[in-house]
């Protein structure tokens, strides 16, 4: 990249950094065989220059300040490919992930924590041993997130998250029914329990090669204020060009995205808890998402205090005048140990540690 | 110049929304590859807003494009028209729904022999969909499905109106059902799989083909997110310039077109 290119990025990023950057933006890298042929290279190639782009993207949101990179690898359904292209694929991984733990300066300058996300049960021996490595190695670093979804799909992903709940409920780690103001499994203790467990909530959803479907990625984190981009190119030809535009449009909606998740922080927060407890065990950033900013803890207070039943069906008014019920807050403080607990232990994903960015 | 021919000549270039069905039939045309069998249309809003007031004119406004696009459904021959809003809908009004529906169904219909029956519904309580995923034989379960949905009268189209509380927390309320019937021991954690909960969660909402986003950004709203797995989404970012109507026919077109290859 030419002297001028690079100044008229930087130029662009510290344009863009005057408005909100995304804390988190997920990439469905499509169209790399189809360009692989456009050029005359073949599939394979077109594998490796996608994997390409996908440097080249990172290293750009990192210099922006995103926290979160979450790209579609390998979508379970990709195994019903030809088996020469599967073996490209795998072999792709393996020897980038070896390079990304091991050699990368983009992952040692920006404390780039690698994630692999999906049943990795399905991979061969040797990319299970490589991807354990990569994991272990990063899992320290918590200035940013690199999630690879490598073999995932969302259907699988919510059934894992699912099961996990459930059993940790036939174990009595939790409890499925509502006592008093509180319940164990909340919609974000479901969203706790996915493999996007440290993430804050995904922004930004761009899918290249022109097709206008979400293919089992990200369905549950792309449902609600995220604002999902098509684009017409393949993925080898997207540049830091194309993404200034998404971004820029991105900007338009930050403000609006920003105030409807308090909104909705705000229904969350009747429905489980009181949040007058700074020192949580479990403070992921998407509870810091959902949580009110402090100047409005105040009015938060006073909102629950004057409120007699929440927006949710699920809480009722329960008459707490019984001697001997513990206050809101301690019954908060036992749902919060109880659900950390349970994401340490029977919930623990070994490819997916959790980790506070900071 | 340009600003002249998009005065005077744009009213001309989109066709007007339709008050017959043979307009609409004519309009689609006859080369479509394929159809949807559910079309999905997230709404702009509705007159109920986040906090709890109701604006009469905009929830009349909401309810006559249900029943437009309800006409427009069912003169292609779409079998599932689900449609999402910001807030849930109370059964007075559900009825108050039914009744424009069917007035507007006559009228469409007035030059053909027989009017379809579309009838309207929002989805049960997710405590009633655990019992399907135990019945064993899935001929009988859809025949089973149709009759339930709307207490066993006959429908052309089924209408199903969405809020976002069936989004994210029936899911999460799902897994709490599921808790308790594996509590009974009616259920192991094992027996969870993703047949299973499609299984389950298919029970009250197929999965749309197509859906159709009439908002100005590109926001899925909380629609189900289990269901939309596959489906092609359809967006216009120009909403205040075109009408409803043409982005109904572009969005069937585009749909017509696509090549699904399911990952190979």
């Amino acid at each position: 990249m030419s002297t001028f290119s690079r100044t008229m990025r930087a130029v662009a990023i510290k344009a863009l950094q005057c408005g909100s950057i995304p804390q988190h933006i997920g990439l469905i890298m499509d169209g790399n065989r189809r360009y692989g042929r456009k050029v005359h290279v073949g599939n394979g190639k077109g594998y490796y220059l996608g994997y390409e782009t996908l440097e080249e993207i990172l290293a750009v949101c990192m210099e922006m300040g995103v926290k979160v990179v979450t790209v579609y690898a390998f979508s379970i359904e990709n195994f019903k490919r030809p088996a020469d292209q599967v073996d490209t694929l795998m072999e792709l991984a393996k020897t980038k992930l070896a390079e990304l733990c091991e050699h990368s300066e983009l992952v040692r300058q920006y404390g780039i924590g690698i994630r692999v996300l999906g049943d990795t049960s399905l991979l061969p021996e040797d990319v299970r041993n490589v991807i354990r490595k990569a994991v272990d190695l990063t899992k320290k670093n918590n200035r940013a997130i690199l999630n690879m979804c490598f073999p995932y799909t969302s259907r699988e992903e919510l059934t894992m998250a699912t099961r996990s709940l459930v059993s940790g409920i036939e174990a009595h780690d939790l409890n499925p029914r509502q006592v008093s103001l509180t319940v164990d499994i909340s919609t974000s203790v479901l969203e706790q329990s996915l493999y996007t467990r440290s993430c804050p909530p995904m922004d930004i959803l761009i899918r290249t090669s022109g097709e206008i479907r979400l293919s089992d990625f990200m369905l549950w984190q792309s449902s609600r204020e995220c604002h999902i981009e098509f684009v017409d190119c393949f993925w080898p030809e997207f540049t830091f060009w194309k993404l200034l535009p998404i971004l820029l449009r991105y900007q338009l909606r930050a403000i609006p995205i920003a105030q409807s998740r308090r909104e909705y922080g705000r229904g969350e927060v009747a429905e489980d808890d009181v949040e007058g407890d700074e020192n949580v065990l479990l403070s992921t950033n998407i509870g810091k998402a959902r949580q009110t900013s402090l100047e409005q803890e105040q009015d938060l207070v006073v909102m629950m205090s004057q409120r007699n039943s929440s927006e949710s069906t699920l809480v009722t008014s329960e008459a707490d005048g019984t001697a001997g019920k513990k206050s809101p807050c301690g019954l908060t403080l036992e749902k919060k140990q109880r659900v950390s607990s349970f994401l340490h232990h029977r919930g623990y994903l070994p490819n997916c540690p959790i980790v506070h960015l900071q | 110049m340009k600003t002249l021919v998009q005065v005077f000549f744009l009213p001309h270039l989109f066709p007007v929304a339709p008050e017959l069905v043979r307009i609409v039939r004519k309009d689609v045309g006859t080369e479509l590859a394929k159809k949807p069998t559910h079309l999905a249309v997230i709404t702009q809003k509705s007159g109920i807003t986040l906090t709890g007031e109701v604006d009469e004119t905009e929830e009349n406004e909401w309810h006559a494009r249900v029943a437009q696009l309800a006409q427009w459904s069912s003169a292609v021959g779409i079998k599932t028209l689900s449609i999402m809003r910001n807030a849930p809908l109370d059964p007075e009004d559900l009825e108050a729904l039914q009744d424009r529906i069917d007035h507007t169904m006559k009228d469409f219909y007035k030059e053909e022999k027989r009017v379809p029956i579309a009838l309207v519904r929002t989805l049960c309580p997710v405590e009633e969909s655990l019992s399907l995923v135990f019945k064993k034989n899935n001929s009988q379960a859809t025949i089973q499905r149709d009759l339930r949905l709307h207490g066993g009268r006959a429908f052309d189209l089924d209408i199903v109106i969405l809020s976002p509380e069936d989004g994210h927390d029936r899911l999460a309320g799902n897994v709490r059902l599921l808790g308790e019937a594996a509590l009974r021991q009616q259920i192991s954690s094992e027996q969870i799989t993703t047949s299973f909960l499609d299984t389950q969660l298919s029970a009250e909402l197929t999965e749309p083909e197509l859906l159709i986003i009439l908002k100005d950004d590109l926001d899925l709203s909380s629609y189900p997110p289990w269901h939309i797995r596959l489906t092609e989404i359809y967006h216009h970012p120009d909403q205040a310039v075109i009408p409803v109507y043409t982005m109904f026919l572009q969005a069937l077109h585009r749909f017509a077109k696509c090549d699904q290859r399911f990952g190979k």
